[in-house]
């Protein structure tokens, strides 16, 4: 049921933008809208019709996977938020720190240490090794 | 027939000189790393080494330049295998019984099958480019929009034909991908499309984000969650035993020949070619409901097909200068950087160019091989590592691969929304293979679909009037039809 949901979500969301935009463009070609229009009623139906014939007892079986998906969503948005203001050095090692602590029984001195080695190993192959034009620290 | 011995002679020749050798060995093995490192894939790895291009002698930036892209491939199906997270689009098939095998504590044999596939898949394409580069590419050129866009519906309906959940989820997958592909300009009209008003999604979602954040992403969490400190032991011996050789040699054969023929129809892509080798397989096999849960076969077919079609891509654009996706156009700049535009004159004027490139594409599977081979051992270690120290290292790699492709920082705040999307759809038990192929099929679709909607005056009935596209739209029912059949077979056994 949980997909269906999500299909119809996503159908009325692309339906809503993709009748925006014209089917076919001034000199008669198929324009932006052609395809994107077709797509987006298909999957509104489609998500429709799972709806309509989903069991309700379909689960949803992510509770166990909480933590490591929080600090996983950490790992990467302390990377994307940290890259530019600090450095790829910083960056690395609390994006590496944050998924050490995803998985269970690590302490986070132990989880530190590791993402700065870690962080250390990366920039030595993507800026030393690859070339990556990478600002290491700010 | 002398003209033939001639022509060999020639290309080992120059394929077999010291810095020709040389450049196309660090070819290969750049081309394995990026292939292992998911984001940092041929295409960048290819643009970052243009510059190095003007001072290397034509026929040896050309060897390094095509290695990387066939050893991109081979690359690819090593993390596809061992972590569940494909380098590059053709991995995704690879994964699915290549991934069940390591589980099963095979990854060893899985890799090996797959190396040794990729050498049989090369020495076939070589050959075939080499003979039948004219004669091919007057046939893909004949192979107009109409038949391409009918070949991706086919690559489709085989694709949600082949996964494994209902089929009503993976065409809802597939067609969610296809939206997510359209996202950018619009090339006909210039129009920002599903944009949501965001300069940075101008340009189309790139492909890293979503394969690393929807395949990655989920199968760290499932991985870190199922981890309870009892590692996947190899059973027996890393190496492919003689059952397994046996099993995967045919399937590595007709994967060559189908990703041979793919690779040099305009579109034809590795993944096309890795998901037609893995459809029939699957439906000429008499252990079709086995397949996905680890079948030999499954890995062969796919990886022999999309290393032929990596090489046999090389036609159009050699014989017509036509580049056929976005590596051939790094190739194609990459030629007239050093002074040599792609199409029959080169054929004509520098034969000692494209005859050496075909040579040193030989040589190159042979060398990847040699590399990879003793590598087994190694990459089947990985799995022996607990996840949590490995988790980190992956997290870190993924986030820097992906802000490689662009420098974009939006791409890594995709990769975490795909993540999320990912993670949900692994509590909710949904295979997101079609999802990417949709991804990666609906641009080419639309692209196709449109031209060939141009040149018929905005007649539909085009794509029924051609033999060929008719054809693979009857395929492509036909494909849907057998899903539904098994589906419903599946039904009724469980």
């Amino acid at each position: 049921m949980y997909i269906g949901i999500i299909i119809t979500v996503m159908g009325f969301i692309a339906s809503f933008l993709a009748f925006d935009q014209p089917r076919y463009v001034p000199s008669g070609q198929p324009g932006p809208g052609l395809l994107a229009q077709i797509l987006a009623v298909t999957l509104t139906l489609i998500g429709l019709a799972h709806l309509a014939t989903a069991r309700r007892n379909t689960g949803f079986s992510g509770r166990g996977t909480l933590r490591p998906a929080a600090m996983l969503t950490l790992s990467v948005a302390a990377f994307a938020v940290l890259l530019r203001p600090a450095g790829f050095l910083v960056a690395a090692s609390l994006c590496a720190f944050a998924a050490t602590l995803a998985g269970h029984g690590t302490r986070p001195l132990g989880a530190a240490l590791y993402g700065v080695a870690v962080a250390a190993a990366s920039a030595l192959l993507f800026a030393g090794l690859l070339g990556l034009p990478l600002r290491l620290w700010r | 027939m002398t003209t033939m011995l001639d022509s060999l002679v020639t290309g080992f020749t120059v394929a077999l000189d010291p810095t020709n050798l040389l450049f196309c060995t660090i070819g290969v093995s750049l081309g394995t790393l990026v292939g292992v490192l998911p984001g940092l894939g041929p295409v960048t790895t290819m643009a970052l080494l243009l510059p190095a291009v003007f001072h290397l002698p034509a026929e040896a930036a050309l060897m390094m330049l095509s290695g990387i892209y066939y050893g991109a491939q081979y690359g690819s199906s090593t993390t596809a295998i061992l972590l569940r997270i494909p380098g590059e689009a053709s991995g995704v098939v690879t994964m699915r019984d290549g991934h069940a095998m390591a589980q099963q504590g095979r990854a060893g044999p899985a890799l090996g099958i797959a190396a040794l596939a990729s050498l049989v898949g090369g020495l076939i394409a070589a050959p075939v480019l080499a003979l039948l580069l004219r004669p091919l590419a007057s046939l893909a050129i004949a192979f107009g929009p109409a038949e391409t866009a009918a070949l991706v519906l086919l690559g489709a309906a085989a694709a949600v034909a082949m996964s494994s959940g209902s089929l009503l989820t993976g065409w809802g997958m597939l067609i969610a991908g296809a939206v997510l592909g359209l996202v950018g300009t619009d090339l006909a009209g210039g129009l920002p499309r599903f944009t949501f008003g965001l300069l940075e999604l101008s340009g189309g979602i790139s492909f890293a984000p979503l394969a690393v954040g929807i395949f990655g992403f989920a199968e760290l969490i499932r991985a870190l969650t199922t981890d309870t400190g009892a590692r996947i032991r190899a059973h027996g011996s890393v190496w492919p035993s003689r059952a397994d050789l046996r099993d995967g040699s045919l399937p590595a054969l007709r994967g060559s020949l189908v990703g041979s023929l793919i690779g040099i129809v305009p579109g034809g892509s590795t993944l096309l070619a890795a998901l037609a080798a893995y459809s029939l397989e699957k439906g000429i096999s008499g252990r079709r409901l086995d397949f996905g849960s680890g079948v030999v076969a499954g890995v062969a077919a796919p990886e022999a097909a999309n290393n032929a079609a990596a090489q046999t891509a090389f036609a159009p654009l050699l014989a017509f200068g036509l580049p056929s996706n976005a590596i051939m156009a790094v190739m194609a700049g990459a030629m007239l950087m050093i002074g040599i535009a792609p199409g029959p004159s080169v054929v004509a004027t520098r034969p000692e160019i494209i005859l050496g490139l075909v040579a040193s594409m030989l040589i190159g599977n042979l060398i990847l091989v040699a590399l990879n081979l003793p590598l087994v051992g190694i990459w089947t270690a990985v799995l022996r590592i607990p996840m949590k120290l490995l988790v980190p290292p992956i997290m870190v790699v993924c986030c820097v691969g992906i802000w490689s492709i662009n420098g974009s920082v939006f791409d890594v705040w995709l990769l975490l929304g795909f993540g999320l999307v990912g993670w949900l759809l692994l509590c909710v038990d949904v295979d997101p293979t079609p999802l990417l192929l949709g991804f990666v099929l609906a641009p080419i679709f639309e692209e196709a679909a449109r031209r060939a909607l141009v040149q018929a005056y905005g007649d539909w009935w085009v794509f029924l009037n051609r033999p060929w596209s008719a054809g693979l739209l009857a395929a492509a029912v036909l494909a849907t039809l057998l899903g539904i059949w098994h589906a419903n077979r599946k039904g009724r056994a469980t």
